[in-house]
């Protein structure tokens, strides 16, 4: 059997469904390979989207035209908007998801999509002559032709579970690894890395005694992730916090001699951000206790998600610790937590449009490149999808500076600094973050998406009527005077103008409506809210634009593909090294990666100076 | 590809200073440098840091140009990181630039100004502050200057911003916990401890930008104009200075015909003494002073020798304005004529010494009170870091000025990703001191300080 596509996508995880949905909506005959139907979508880890910075990610795959934001609008049980005390820059929407019913939604759109077909298998290997790719080979001894390959194994390849001393070769609890992609690519010479994540417990929700937790719940006004959901009224389903407590950190201690993490069984690097709880007792020592987050995983859930007690300690110690924190004293056990290892390619060996130098038409996205998050996978996977069909239609890659995107940081991030723990998103990563806020992502990336072409013309209008409007009121703002008797019922002395009054904090978001019927009856709400930002801060917005500005005079300096880096004595032997491993596209690229010395950059910049 | 000539070529220059010297060394840089210099010396090969003596011949009428002592140092063993020869010959009109045409017209070109020090810096031999303290040293004439010069190029300067550096990144490391991790049970550190740690960055970054006087001074000496009526003694005292100090350096008429200033080093230390006869007042009142460069002298001046005449015997008026005028800058009251034994008036002075500058007594002790003043008033121990460069000055106040904007956004309860904006925007203007964002425009201008063959 030989089946043609144009682009095929191994891997059903939230990198993968991204990359395929995109890749047939943008008019292409595409194929999903899976292991297994049921589990595309699926969330193996915590049961939520969004929170910060990641929420910023999950905007942005909205109006670039991918599903995240759609399908945790319909499916989530619980919404809120973070840091909402601190400035617009850091308010990061997160949502508790029902797992079950996320994974079904975009299971239903991948089957509703044309042009997209779904295939049960492990893809074994692939197809590749003369450094290109020209199709997937399956267990079965079937082989799938396409065009472009998009791997998006997350962490099946070579994956290995650790519980205490025990070993299990798996890609996540119960289901098989996949081993055959990454000895291929490694012996086509592609490095390969070891990555460790871990996950929680989960427990019944009939053995959590809720009276001895506190109670957490949504905002009581949810917003929505997409701009495109209206009539938004989702549950609100509350989680539950409960503390450890000094014997719980007693009997972890006891045990640290079985952990595979202090034995040395664990090669691989964990997120620090995300620590085990053993971790957290070791490194924090001084803390007398932990937070431990009780979610439902699904509505109704009997199965529940002990967010933050992540370990790989033996089964016996992970129950008595646990039942050891008040209210979780007859905790009942479903799934135990474990640790993962897996392959990952460090991402030095892709281009900014995701696709791997040493192969074309093969691109990576999700955990393969050393990140970690469903929202980090699902921006990759998007992009790959993307570039992957710009590149069989022979148009230049889509690939966003750092200050017009998350998306964008993240992928300049993966393709200059080497991979030390899983990658995740933080908004302390993006340097211009006074611009690139939750709420603008629409007008940020209004002409990428229209260039990228998933969004209907009519969304974009939409947009573009906003940003014209946003220009007008900024200047309107500053005209605008409010006299003392004014009709939003302001107590002024004298008169003063509307950016005045909210560059001095006397109008905030609440009295917008207000001005909006008073002043500008035939503007949208949204147009408002964005001129209302853009004015109450524009002195530090106009400063991130000066500093674009400076930062942008190095990522213009283009270096030339392929460009001979031996021939230039006077780069160090670090700089040298790390210039050639990353060869970064820009000048402003290669001064973030580390080792590249500023020496090196100016020898650099007198080089490419004629 | 595009290559810049800068690199492959080969650059020769004199590097001694121009004029009659005993020798004058032509320095030889480049991938060619060997060849090149194999072809001018009739050896048949120079060996690795050997100092070899060899002839210069002119290579058609084989007439001898000189005799010269020929070094080669192998890249990147090099001042330059390149190949380098450096041709010791004898020095005066005519030997050395007859040897340097000889090397231009075996393949090597003039170098530019900076070039050799420029390549070094491109070859990774020293960092922008090192590169910036060669030019400094080269032009260093006394022991305080070189030693600061020094001191740059051992890159404690670089250690010192580092250090700067890590300070404030760790504030906003503090900043970035409470934004990105909000969710966490960490208990934010306070405003007001942010506060103080931003304050304590204040401090240093002030310090470090207070010791440019100092560092100004080491570099270019202290600049001390002699103030006084007229046959005050002013023109006696400096020249009793320059009798004892016999270092004198130069004897350059000043920018006016009417000031004359005189360098010398007393105990390392530059001093460029200038007699103000430029200042004539019209009775008695500094107001009347009609030279707008003595005055223009005395707004530079880092000490002032305010002399003072015993037989003047009036209310001393001239010299009580003037002391409240110039209350910023450090004055030395020099009673002069003590040899006359006259009474001296009283004044509200910190620093009073008497003198005789005809008998030269207390001479010596006036120039180390200069000293003392210099050294106490701008904080230059001879020890301590100090920049000497405007444009490090720029950078620490543009630094300054992002912690000033911290610390009102903070009083003003901004949220931290405001503040952050504004640390930031502290540690690129540091960054720029050590040349992390320096963009080729001031690498070039800093580079084009330099002397030709520097």
């Amino acid at each position: 059997m030989e089946t043609h596509y144009d682009i095929i996508v191994v891997g059903g995880g939230h990198a993968g469904v991204e990359a395929a949905l995109a890749a047939a909506r943008l008019g292409k005959r595409t194929a999903l390979v899976t292991l297994e139907r049921a589990s595309i979508a699926r969330m193996s880890c915590n049961p939520s989207i969004g929170g910060l910075a990641k929420g910023h990610l999950v905007r942005e795959i909205d109006v670039l035209g991918g599903e995240m934001a759609k399908a945790i609008d319909a499916t989530g049980i619980q919404f809120k908007l973070l840091n909402r005390s601190k400035g617009r820059a850091v308010w990061s929407p997160r949502a508790q998801a029902d797992k079950r019913k996320y994974a079904a939604y975009m299971q239903a759109a991948l089957t509703a999509s044309p042009r997209l077909d779904i295939i049960e298998g492990d893809a074994r290997g692939l197809d590749i002559k003369k450094d290109t790719v020209r199709g997937v080979l399956l267990q079965d001894g079937s082989r799938l032709t396409g065009k472009a390959c998009i791997l998006t194994n997350g962490t099946f390849l070579r994956g290995k579970i650790h519980i205490g001393d025990v070993q299990i070769s798996a890609g996540r609890y119960g289901e098989l690894p996949s081993i055959g992609i990454s000895d291929q690519l490694r012996s086509l010479g592609f490095s390969v890395g070891r990555l460790k994540t871990g996950t929680p417990s989960r427990i019944t929700k009939r053995s959590i005694d809720f009276s001895r937790l506190e109670k957490q719940e949504g905002d009581p006004d949810p917003l929505p992730f997409s701009y495109a959901t209206t009539h938004f009224s989702p549950k609100n389903i509350p989680c539950w916090l409960a503390y450890t407590q000094n014997e719980t950190h007693r009997i972890l201690h006891s045990a640290l001699d079985r952990s595979p993490l202090y034995t040395g069984k664990i090669a691989g690097a964990g997120p620090r951000y995300c620590p085990s709880i053993e971790d957290k007792i070791v490194r924090f020592s001084e803390k007398p206790s932990h937070q431990l987050f009780l979610e439902p995983e699904w509505e109704g859930a009997s199965q529940w998600y002990v967010n933050g007690f992540s370990s790989s300690l033996p089964v016996d110690i992970q129950i008595r610790a646990l039942r050891s924190v008040p209210g979780l004293e007859r905790a009942e056990f479903i799934k135990i937590g474990y640790a993962i290892e897996y392959d990952f390619f460090p991402s030095h060996q892709i281009r900014r449009s995701l696709e791997t130098r040493a192969v074309s038409g093969l691109y990576f996205a999700g955990q393969i490149n050393g990140t970690s998050g469903y929202e980090e996978a699902a921006a990759q996977g998007l992009m790959a999808a993307v570039n992957a069909v710009r590149n069989l239609d022979g148009k230049n890659p889509v690939v966003m500076e750092r200050h017009e995107s998350y998306t964008g940081v993240l992928i300049d991030d993966l393709c200059s600094k080497e991979t030390s723990e899983p990658y995740r998103m933080f908004t302390s990563l993006a340097e211009f973050r006074l611009l690139l806020r939750w709420d603008n992502a629409h007008l940020r990336l209004l002409d990428i998406s229209r260039e990228i072409g998933l969004q209907p013309e009519a969304v974009l209008t939409r947009f573009e009527k906003v940003r014209r409007e946003t220009r007008e009121l900024v200047r309107a703002y500053e005209k605008q005077r409010l006299r003392p008797g004014n009709p939003l019922k302001l107590p002024l002395d004298r008169s003063a103008s509307l950016a005045l009054l909210m560059r001095q904090q006397k109008i905030d978001e609440k009295d917008l409506r207000k001005i909006r019927l008073a002043y500008f009856p035939g503007h949208d709400d949204d147009s408002l809210d964005q001129a209302f930002v853009l004015t109450k801060y524009s002195g530090y917005i106009e400063r991130q634009h000066k500093q674009v500005k400076k930062a942008r005079r190095l990522e213009a300096k283009r270096i030339p593909p392929g460009f001979n880096y031996d021939r230039i004595a006077s780069l160090s032997n670090e700089g040298r090294e790390k210039l050639k491993k990353f060869r970064p596209e820009t000048i402003g690229q290669a001064s973030r990666v580390r080792g590249i010395s500023p020496a090196d950059i100016q020898v650099l910049l007198i080089f490419l100076e004629k | 590809m595009p290559m810049s000539h800068t690199h492959h070529d080969t650059i020769a220059a004199i590097s001694t200073p121009p004029g009659v010297g005993g020798i004058a060394v032509i320095r030889l840089s480049g991938d060619r440098a060997l060849p090149i210099a194999l072809k001018a010396l009739d050896v048949n090969e120079l060996r690795p840091r050997l100092a070899q003596f060899a002839r210069v011949a002119h290579p058609e009428s084989n007439t001898l140009i000189d005799n010269v002592v020929a070094t080669y140092f192998k890249a990147p063993a090099s001042y330059t990181g390149e190949d380098t020869v450096e041709i010791s010959c004898h020095g005066g009109y005519s030997a050395s630039p007859a040897v340097l045409s000889l090397l231009y017209d075996l393949g090597a070109r003039p170098a530019l100004p900076g070039e050799f020090t420029r390549r070094a810096f491109l070859n990774g031999k020293m960092d922008l502050l090192q590169a910036e303290a060669v030019a400094d040293l080269i032009h260093a004439v006394s022991g305080g200057a070189q030693k600061i010069a020094g001191r740059l190029l051992s890159g404690k300067l670089s250690g010192k911003v580092h250090q700067l550096r890590d300070e404030f990144t760790g504030i906003a490391s503090v900043l970035e916990l409470e934004l990105d991790f909000s969710e966490e049970a960490i208990t934010p550190v306070s405003h007001r401890e942010t506060e103080a740690k931003i304050r304590e960055a204040v401090k240093h970054i002030s310090e470090l930008a207070g010791s440019y006087g100092g560092g100004k001074i080491l570099r270019e000496g202290a600049l001390v104009p002699i103030v006084g009526r007229p046959n005050a003694g002013k023109s006696s005292l400096l020249n009793a200075v320059l009798e004892e100090e016999r270092a004198i350096i130069s004897h350059l008429p000043g920018t006016t015909r009417d000031t004359i200033e005189e360098s010398f080093v007393h105990k390392g230390f530059l001093f460029r003494l200038v007699d103000t006869a430029g200042l004539r007042e019209t009775e008695d009142h500094i107001e009347r002073i009609g030279a707008e460069r003595a005055l223009k002298t005395l707004k530079a001046a880092d000490l002032i020798l305010l002399v003072l005449d015993p037989l003047s015997g009036d209310d001393y008026r001239f010299e009580r304005e003037f002391l409240t005028r110039y209350k910023d800058i450090p004055v030395i009251l020099v009673h002069n004529k003590s040899d006359l034994n006259k009474p001296f008036p009283e004044f509200p002075a910190e620093h009073t010494l008497e003198v005789s500058a005809t008998g030269s007594r207390n001479i010596d002790t006036l120039l180390d009170m200069m000293l003392d003043v210099v050294k106490a008033h701008y904080h230059v121990d001879g020890s301590s870091i100090a920049i000497t460069k405007q444009r490090h000055l720029r950078a620490l106040r543009h630094s300054l000025e992002s912690l000033e904007r911290a610390l009102k956004a903070l009083g003003e309860h901004w949220s931290n990703e405001f503040i952050a904006v504004d640390i930031r925007e502290a540690i690129d203007a540091l960054d720029d001191i050590t040349g992390q964002t320096t963009s080729a425009d001031v690498l070039n201008n800093i580079f084009s300080h330099f002397c030709i063959g520097k």
